[in-house]
């Protein structure tokens, strides 16, 4: 009984934290794997921001470059002077149509500046002065050698070369030492070049004055450090506040646009790996919280209807006990008024006389059969719950049985107007449990007493197969409501309507009649009829034969 | 209405001549240009030091001085934790409690990233700097490159060619992100030195790259200091915002042009462009009762007896902080040939020959250090002593005490230097070397 309730019990737990689990962990994944989504998005996104700012200087430069290049005199000494005051520039250089240096001079004297320049720039000289020629400028005939860098300049013309039908300008790079070194050229119409060498010491520090410096008191969400890394790989300039581990890998990478297009930005963080764990946690409490409030509800509801059953049970038990005392003094009072019934016969009380002690004395029996069939049922009940039921059969005629009930119930009927109708057809000596039996229909009929006897009828029916013999007990009363037919047979039950006002009764009369007739091999059903009720008793009977 | 008018015109003109004579527009700069041998041997080619000193005008300290726009760079990196950042902030706060509200200051701290403690801002509320000042906390690595371009950035933001435009590098430790060799902190020297910036270094303690510091100071024309211990800081801290606030001069370039025949040589300390017999020299900045100078070797030709000629003339153009305005100054100098060896030593300058022996002193000064830094140190003693005996032997002569005080400081290095304090007397060293070669004030 106690588990029956507890299975669904247990089930209106379990599952709604399974699917709520299952669902959240499902929306909470699908989360996690947009925000990655975003997440790389957007860390991309602000790279490619930094990586346009570089471009931004690049183009700056290149700006400023143009501009000087047109203003600029064509002859040594002013390309001197510029040069001294340039600071972004190393060296300012120019070369004649004809591909012959005019600055820094070739046949005057050179500043150790001018003469460093010509010596650094000794090696790769012959491919710049190719590559800046009108003709030579698209063919890649003489590819470099391979420790000199690529011209990305000239190769992707995005934004940083522009071929014009006469004017020409573009980027020429190359590994000086171990830092890059970046050329700005411009050909004019005539024909003549204009080199600016950028001091690349200056262009680093330049590209960090325009990045971003780290803000740590600044309570921003943003946990990051970007790196800023050169052809080799090592950190130029990083910032932000996230402290980096030591051999921690880039969350993204971006390779820069040209020409720092061996240059990489990296950005570290925590990333969604903290958040997924962080995630982990917050479904778990989540899981908690719903397990706490479902299994809490589980367990009041779980605990209200133990307490309704325990409370039912410790009544059967005070009865149980009441009854056994009860028992001795209901014995004794039967069997003195059995004794004073026949004393009354014998001493000559005739019909029509004073009938009134003899009524007395059937008030006095019948009610002290009512009580000792209450105790009984009780003293029945607490043997099934002990498992000490014991099956007892005798050989016996189930007619003689029902008679023998029914004796003890026609006062009462009677004066409650009940009219008693039988049809019996199980005379034959079977073999049977009378006291198992006996106390079954004694239930049926008290009941009929207690809750159909406004149906002015009860019908008794017996009927005998070969093994089996089926006794029907119904009446005209109200019947019982459509959806107690299956409860009425729980322990404790009791129809809660009209039905039962200012009716008193234990509530197990039907269960243990029930379990009773399954002791006996058979059941005890309610059968569906157009009026009132009907329990029907279904007996294994084998027949009497073999039995001594 | 008209008599008040009068009365207005009348003193206007009154004021005009009650005047004090102006002394704004009659201070200038001062140059001397002198030969060490103005008066040398006739008949044979020989070599002489040309020397251009420039001297900055005294300012009254009541005077309206030119603004500051200062960055002071920290070096907040992990070994700086404890005394010395907390020592190296009190000075900073210190110096700039100096400045009055018309200076701009910027704080940057650097480890491994750059932060912008304090940006570019005039000095209204000192208060609210020196608070953010104290709250830098110390670790991680050193991003100094990075340190002082942030800091030069913030000097940008309000540069002008009538402030004095300055980052204060305070660094204990090795650039270890982005460029860290003494070559490339040069190069952004001098980059940022032509564009009107100056970088002054402090070196603290034993761990910093002193190549890398003095090539970064001397290339942007800043100065140098050598902090051993940081209670030496506060000291440093205030000799250079005393010889930032008293500056003078700007963007000062001395061009020689040496006469036909005259070859220039070499520049003594400092560096310049030769170019044929043009020479030019730029020097950042001149503080007022500060003397700087240029010492050139030259090459002088053959003469006969009696010739004077025109040795060299020289220019120099700078800006005039306190006028606001571009001045220039020339001068030349002649060479005179006898046979007498007496009238060559009495004419001898005495004050050019100790400028000149102590730049050569200084030149072996650094020849022992590059043997120290090879590990000979047996070798590296015998030059100081070399240089020692050589500025004795010219300080008796020239009767130099400044000379002699260098000796002193060369025979207590030869004695001092061993195994055990290389890395300390090689930081005393460059520090001296430097401030001599550049006339620094302090």
């Amino acid at each position: 009984m106690k588990r029956k309730a507890l299975i669904p019990l247990i089930m209106l737990v379990i599952f709604p934290i399974l699917a709520f689990g299952l669902l959240s962990w499902k929306i909470m994944n699908k989360d996690r794997k947009t925000m990655a989504l975003l997440f790389h998005d957007l860390t991309q996104s602000q790279l490619a921001i930094v990586d346009r700012l570089i471009g931004q200087i690049f183009s700056e430069k290149e700006e400023q470059f143009l501009k000087s290049s047109r203003e600029l005199k064509w002859n040594p000494t002013a390309l001197r002077e510029f040069n001294r005051k340039a600071w972004s520039l190393r060296q300012v250089f120019a070369l004649e149509a004809d591909g012959q240096r005019m600055f820094p001079p070739s046949d005057a004297e050179r500043t150790r500046k001018e003469e460093a320049f010509l010596q650094r720039t000794q090696a790769v000289w012959d491919q710049f002065v190719s590559r800046t020629r009108p003709n030579e400028e698209t063919s890649m005939a003489n590819p470099p050698p391979e420790e000199e860098s690529i011209f990305p300049g000239t190769k992707k013309p995005s934004g940083f070369m522009k071929v014009l039908p006469e004017e020409s300008r573009g980027w020429f790079s190359w590994m000086s030492g171990t830092r890059i070194s970046h050329i700005f050229w411009r050909r004019d119409n005539s024909g003549r070049v204009l080199g600016f060498e950028l001091d690349s010491v200056r262009f680093l520090s330049d590209l960090i004055a325009l990045l971003p410096a780290t803000d740590f008191e600044m309570d921003t969400p943003e946990n990051y450090r970007i790196r800023l890394l050169d052809a080799h790989g090592s950190p130029i300039y990083q910032w932000g506040k996230y402290e980096m581990e030591k051999l921690q890998d880039p969350l993204e990478r971006l390779p820069l646009s040209p020409p720092l297009g061996n240059w990489n930005l990296e950005y570290y963080g925590p990333g969604l790996k903290e958040s997924s764990g962080y995630m982990l946690i917050q479904w778990i409490t989540l899981m908690t919280m719903a397990c706490l409030f479902i299994g809490g509800l589980g367990y009041f509801l779980y605990r209200e209807q133990n307490r309704e059953m325990k409370s039912a049970e410790q009544r059967v038990n005070f009865v149980n006990q009441v009854s056994h005392e009860l028992k001795t003094p209901l014995t004794n009072i039967r069997l003195y008024a059995e004794l004073l019934e026949s004393k009354l016969e014998q001493s000559g009380f005739e019909e029509g006389q004073d009938n009134k002690p003899r009524h007395y004395l059937n008030v006095i029996t019948s009610e002290s059969q009512r009580l000792s069939r209450l105790i009984s049922n009780v003293l029945m009940f607490s043997k099934s719950r002990k498992d000490q039921l014991r099956f007892q059969p005798r050989t016996d005629s189930v007619d003689g049985i029902i008679f023998k009930s029914l004796e003890a119930f026609k006062p009462i009927m009677e004066s409650k107007g009940v009219r008693i109708e039988t049809h019996l057809s199980a005379e034959n000596p079977v073999e049977v449990d009378p006291e198992i039996v006996e106390q079954i229909l004694n239930n049926l009929f008290s009941n009929l007493e207690k809750y159909g006897a406004s149906g002015k009828l009860m019908k008794i029916e017996s009927l005998q197969n070969v093994n089996q013999t089926r006794v029907r007990v119904s009446d005209h009363g109200p019947g019982i409501p459509a959806k107690d037919r299956q409860s009425i047979f729980e322990p404790f039950y009791r129809v809660g309507s009209s039905l039962n006002e200012g009716v008193t009764g234990t509530g197990i009369g039907l269960s243990i009649s029930r379990q009773l007739a399954h002791l006996h091999g058979g059941d005890l059903v309610l059968i569906e009829t157009e009026k009132g009720a009907c329990f029907e008793l279904r007996l294994h009977t084998p027949i009497e034969e073999k039995a001594p | 209405m008209k008599p008040s008018r009068y009365f207005l015109s009348f003193i206007l003109i009154l004021t005009l001549f009650l005047q004090p004579p102006s002394q704004v527009f009659a201070r200038q700069v001062q140059l001397d240009v002198n030969l060490g041998n103005p008066v040398v041997q006739a008949g044979i080619i020989q070599k002489t030091f040309l020397k251009i000193s420039l001297k900055g005008y005294d300012v009254p300290l009541n005077e309206d001085r030119s603004p500051l726009n200062v960055a002071v760079v920290l070096d907040k990196s992990g070994s700086m934790k404890g005394e010395k950042l907390r020592r190296a902030k009190e000075a900073a706060i210190r110096a700039i409690e100096m400045l009055h509200s018309r200076d701009i200051v910027s704080v940057i701290s650097y480890d491994s990233v750059v932060q912008v403690i304090v940006p570019a801002t005039k000095l209204t509320d000192i208060y609210e700097i020196t608070k953010k000042i104290r709250r830098i906390p110390a670790d991680g690595s050193t991003a100094l490159f990075a340190g002082v371009s942030k800091g030069a950035h913030e000097v940008r933001k309000f540069l002008s060619r009538n402030k004095i435009n300055r980052v204060i590098l305070l660094s204990d430790g090795q650039a270890n992100i982005g460029p860290s060799s003494p070559q490339e902190l040069g190069q952004l020297g001098s980059s940022l030195g032509r564009e009107g910036i100056s970088v002054t270094t402090i070196g603290l303690g034993l761990g910093y790259n002193e190549d890398l510091m003095t090539r970064l100071a001397g290339y942007s024309d800043g100065n140098h200091y050598f902090a051993q211990y940081a209670g030496d800081l506060e000291d440093i801290f205030r000799k250079e915002f005393d010889s930032a606030l008293s500056v003078v001069a700007k963007e000062l370039i001395v061009i020689i042009h040496c006469a036909d025949g005259i070859r220039p040589l070499r520049l003594l300390g400092r560096e310049g462009e030769i170019l044929g017999r043009t020479v030019r020299v730029p020097l950042n900045q001149l503080s007022g009762g500060q003397e700087k100078f240029v010492i050139l070797e030259v090459e002088v030709p053959p003469g006969h007896e009696g010739q004077k000629t025109n040795l060299a003339s020289v220019d120099v153009s700078y800006r005039d902080l306190k006028s606001k305005r571009e001045d220039s100054l020339n001068d030349s100098v002649f060479i005179e040939y006898t046979k007498s060896a007496n009238k060559v030593e009495k004419f001898k300058d005495q004050r050019v020959m100790e400028s000149a022996v102590e730049q050569t002193a200084n030149e072996m000064s650094k020849d022992a250090l590059r043997y120290m830094d090879s590990g000979n140190l047996s070798k590296a003693k015998e030059v100081l002593d070399e240089s020692a005996r050589f500025l004795k032997k010219n300080a008796q002569t020239l009767q130099s005490p400044a000379l002699r005080e260098m000796e002193q400081e060369m025979r207590q290095d030869v004695m001092e230097l061993d195994d055990s304090n290389v890395n300390q007397k090689r930081k005393s060293m460059k520090a001296r070397q430097f401030k001599r070669e550049r006339q620094q004030m302090y």
